[in-house]
């Protein structure tokens, strides 16, 4: 697993896809994972969600939380839809038509319309290959209803359909084992998350958004209200189910399993059931039962995984071209041994991190998280060293830029030039605001203070070229110039 | 018209043909009998090369029309096909792409449905669905299928409708027939049918949301729009009918007549029948028999005015019904009674259910039920409606 928690929010998008005002429960998990989810989904994706809570919840007319292409039809269908939305946008590509850019189909549906009514769907759409992501939120019953149980509800849990008595446990089968049936379709990426790791999670969907083909995230979500537990347990809830085997964290790729979390101990399971209402009938005796199954069935697991290490697990195959810079680094499976020649030209002396870091980034056009981690190691310093030099110079970039970096200047002799027009000229000839990328790659636009050509005033820069006298009537000769 | 070549093939081939020829972007369908030779065409068709649309192989119906609603809310031009317990599995899907204006053009070979299982044609699936909210067109000959296919791309996509349509095909009776059929040449075709442009399509340049949750205080309000569209559509289905008229010279109305003008006594049917229907009025009428035929195309929305000016005048409606609403009787005569009612001076209308599980109803057979519903215009029956040759 990535061991960036500190340094998350920096490389976390500020946007908030999944708008506030929804009417989720207090504490819900499953509005959280959605939250977090939707940042890294990004906007060029189509959600096609499935009834149940997060549909409830989130769009209620006249009011939606979705700031994405969202659409809703029916329990059963997401996969199918989701493959008819892909197979149309993969047509429409072929002539000429619909939206010029790569566009995702994510699916979402909870555990029920995910492992038990729609399953045929899923199975169908995993199956024939389609690209699409499939998210399933997995909160364990069916809690828009009213938490009745589901196959995906665990051992032992009472619902309001398989309420524990004087005969009965409650929930008496084992869990189905989802991502595993997905796993056995062949698909490029199968992976389990859990807000409560949320960098793990989003990782994930930043892998499963590069494959072009099914890819498939089961994303644990604590529902206090179904869990009966109190709603300020989510977090914590989450972190157990993981630490005690019963919801491990793993991935799938291209049929090779890797533990996201290795653990050498896994804690007790009586401290996560004990902690939930829905577990609270069950004796010792049924308790000892669940960490018998649990530790065979992580030991079957952590046979068939290899560990992760840093800097990351196996990535996808990526079938087609890569169509961002972002994708090319992060799939670029000479990462390692490019910052590495460039360690070794610097003879590993920490000393000279900002030459290291400068050269990391014109080899990539900005600073891959992986590429950081490596300098860290090989350096011999604390990550967060590295971390505090890259978020120090504004030359360098966490982000993925465009192939031509635009800067604008804003100096006072620039300034009183009418700068600021150009740089709104910019903004609105290529739809973007300072510091951002156009979903193509071809620009990054950027603002600086000075570049000390005041003479020439106003002054725009690309890739180091100083083009003097600007004005907001050559910008769009100008941009068509650099492809 | 001149551009047009004349064909012998079979109808189901000739439904692929417009598929084609309209360059359908997407098709999601399962194969079912009697639909399967309209999709096994078509997916030859893109395997060729000869139609360059995605042929989703897909799981089942359901997930068939689940398909085709994400295809066509991405603005792709789509259609799926099927027939009998396919349509029942789609049906709860069937609401919602109606409610939600997405333009599907689905061909229905009609089949009985089980149990006990029978593959040949009636009408029950599609009475079944008939409160979905589709636009529903019942075909009578290979001609009717080809010309209804193309007009069927028109309406569904035309932007005062947004609907999807079905068209009916009789499984077996008119599906597997091998006709002479008029095929329209591409140039035709082009010029007819426009490309598909799906006003509100998902799209991440300008995000719409679809399909939302909607409490009980504006439920209604969604409800009243749809069927306010689905009225308002009627203008447009006659519009493009008439255009198709001028362009290639066949005219197909909302209701039709046949040797009707002043006859006491009418019959109504729906789908291939008809055609049978008319050679044996042809010849009730040479015996000097009094007696017409009307025939019911457009199903939804109901042609009201039209059905109660073809109706009126007369003192008897036979209507022969291939379906059965079970503890009621004929679902088409049902609807007649119910849309004559308001006429001062309405036909009695007699009900009949026959051609059940594709039973074969003859010229001798039409005869026989005129002269049996004349019996009980006049005496009435002990029954509300009486099944045709069935074996007590």
């Amino acid at each position: 697993m990535d061991k960036q928690s500190v340094f998350i929010p920096k490389l976390i998008s500020r946007k908030e896809p999944f708008a506030p005002g929804h009417r989720a429960c207090i504490g819900c998990g499953e509005a959280l994972a959605v939250r977090q989810l939707c940042k890294e989904l990004g906007d060029n994706v189509i959600v096609v969600n499935a009834t149940g809570c997060m549909e409830i919840i989130a769009s209620q007319l006249p009011n939606t939380s979705w700031t994405v292409p969202w659409m809703h039809t029916l329990f059963e269908n997401t996969a199918a839809v989701a493959s008819g939305a892909s197979a149309g946008l993969r047509a429409m590509k072929r002539k000429g038509k619909g939206p010029s850019q790569y566009v995702k189909v994510v699916g979402m549906g909870g555990d029920g319309a995910t492992s038990d009514i729609g399953f045929g769907a899923l199975s169908g759409a995993l199956q024939r290959g389609h690209d699409f992501l499939y998210i399933c939120l997995d909160n364990e019953a069916y809690m828009n209803t009213g938490i009745q149980q589901s196959s995906a509800t665990p051992f032992g849990a009472s619902t309001t359909t398989g309420p524990a008595g004087e005969k009965s446990l409650g929930q008496v089968s084992w869990k189905k084992n989802l991502p595993a049936i997905v796993a056995a379709h062949d698909v490029p990426y199968v992976a389990t998350a859990c807000p409560s790791y949320f960098h793990d999670m989003l990782s994930k969907v930043r892998k499963a958004m590069a494959v072009r083909g099914p890819a498939y995230i089961q994303v644990l979500s604590v529902c206090p209200t179904g869990w009966r537990c109190a709603t300020n347990q989510t977090i914590r809830l989450g972190r157990l189910a993981v630490e005690s085997g019963m919801f491990p964290l793993y991935e799938v790729v291209n049929g090779e399993y890797t533990l996201s979390l290795d653990l050498p101990t896994l804690r007790p399971v009586r401290e996560y059931l004990k902690a939930q209402g829905r577990f609270r009938h069950l004796p010792d005796h049924e308790i000892d039962y669940i960490q018998t199954r649990v530790d065979k069935e992580y030991a079957k697991l952590r046979k068939l995984s290899r560990v992760a290490k840093a800097p990351a697990a196996a990535r996808p195959a990526v079938t087609h071209v890569p169509e961002s810079q972002g994708e090319i680094a992060a799939g670029l499976p000479a990462l390692q041994e490019t910052v590495d020649g460039i360690l070794a030209r610097y003879r590993n002396d920490p000393a000279l991190l900002i030459s290291i870091l400068q050269d990391i980034q014109a080899a990539y056009n900005y600073l891959p998280k992986e590429s950081m981690e490596r300098v860290g190691s090989g350096l011999n310093i604390p990550l967060s060293q590295v971390y505090s030099v890259a978020t120090f110079f504004k030359a360098f970039s966490l982000k993925p830029r465009g192939r031509n970096l635009i800067h604008v200047c804003l100096g006072t002799a620039c300034h009183v030039h009418g700068a600021a027009r150009l740089r709104d000229k910019i903004q609105r000839a290529l739809n973007i605001e300072p510091g951002g990328t156009t979903p193509d790659f071809r620009f990054t636009l950027e603002t600086v203070n000075c570049v000390g050509a005041c003479a020439l005033g106003p002054v725009v820069m690309i890739n180091g070229k100083y083009h003097g006298q600007m004005t907001a009537q050559k910008v769009d000769a100008l941009l068509k110039s650099y492809t | 018209m001149a551009e047009e070549t004349r064909v012998g093939t079979e109808v189901s081939l000739a439904v692929g043909e417009i598929v084609r020829m309209v360059n359908t972007d997407v098709i999601a369908a399962y194969p079912i009998t009697p639909q399967t030779h309209i999709v096994e065409h078509l997916a030859e068709l893109v395997a060729d090369g000869k139609l360059d649309a995605d042929f989703i192989t897909i799981e089942s119906e359901h997930s068939a029309l689940s398909a085709c609603l994400g295809s066509a809310a991405v603005g792709a031009r789509t259609f799926t096909a099927t027939a009998g317990q396919g349509l029942e599995l789609m049906h709860e899907v069937l609401f919602v792409a109606s409610a939600m204006r997405l333009p599907i053009v689905m061909a229905v070979a009609n089949r009985a449905l089980s149990s006990p299982l029978n593959v040949w044609g009636d009408h029950s699936d599609v009475m079944a669905a008939r409160d979905a909210g589709w636009i529903q067109i019942f075909t009578e000959n290979g001609q009717e299928v080809v010309d209804t296919m193309l007009c069927a791309f028109r309406m569904a996509e035309d932007r005062r409708v947004l609907l999807p349509v079905m068209v009916n095909i009789d499984g077996f009776h008119l599906s597997h027939m091998i006709e002479p059929m008029f095929l329209p040449s591409q140039k035709e075709v082009d010029a007819f049918v426009p490309p598909n442009h799906y006003p509100f399509p998902l799209d991440p340049n300008k995000p719409v949301a679809m399909g939302d949750f909607a409490p009980p205080i504006i439920y209604t309000e969604a409800k009243w729009s749809q069927e306010i569209n689905i009225e308002h559509s009627a203008p447009v289905i006659r519009e493009i009918w008439g255009e198709f008229a001028t362009q290639f010279g066949r005219t197909y109305r909302p209701v039709e007549s046949y040797r009707a003008e002043g006859a006491k006594t009418l019959l109504l049917t729906m789908g291939s029948f008809s055609e049978t229907a008319m050679t044996a009025v042809d010849k009730m009428r040479a015996a000097g028999i009094d007696i017409g035929l009307i025939r019911i195309r457009l199903w939804r929305p109901f042609p009201f005015a039209e059905f109660r000016e073809a109706a009126k005048g007369a003192d008897t409606l036979i209507v022969l019904d291939r379906a059965i609403s079970f503890g009621v009787g004929g679902p088409v005569a049902a609807e007649a009674r119910s849309a004559l009612y308001p006429m001062e001076k309405r036909p009695r209308v007699v009900s009949f259910v026959g051609g059940l599980g594709g039973r074969d109803i003859t010229v001798a057979g039409f005869e026989e039920i005129v002269k049996r519903g004349k019996e009980i215009a006049a005496h009435g029956s002990p029954r509300e409606f009486e099944i045709f040759g069935v074996r007590e």
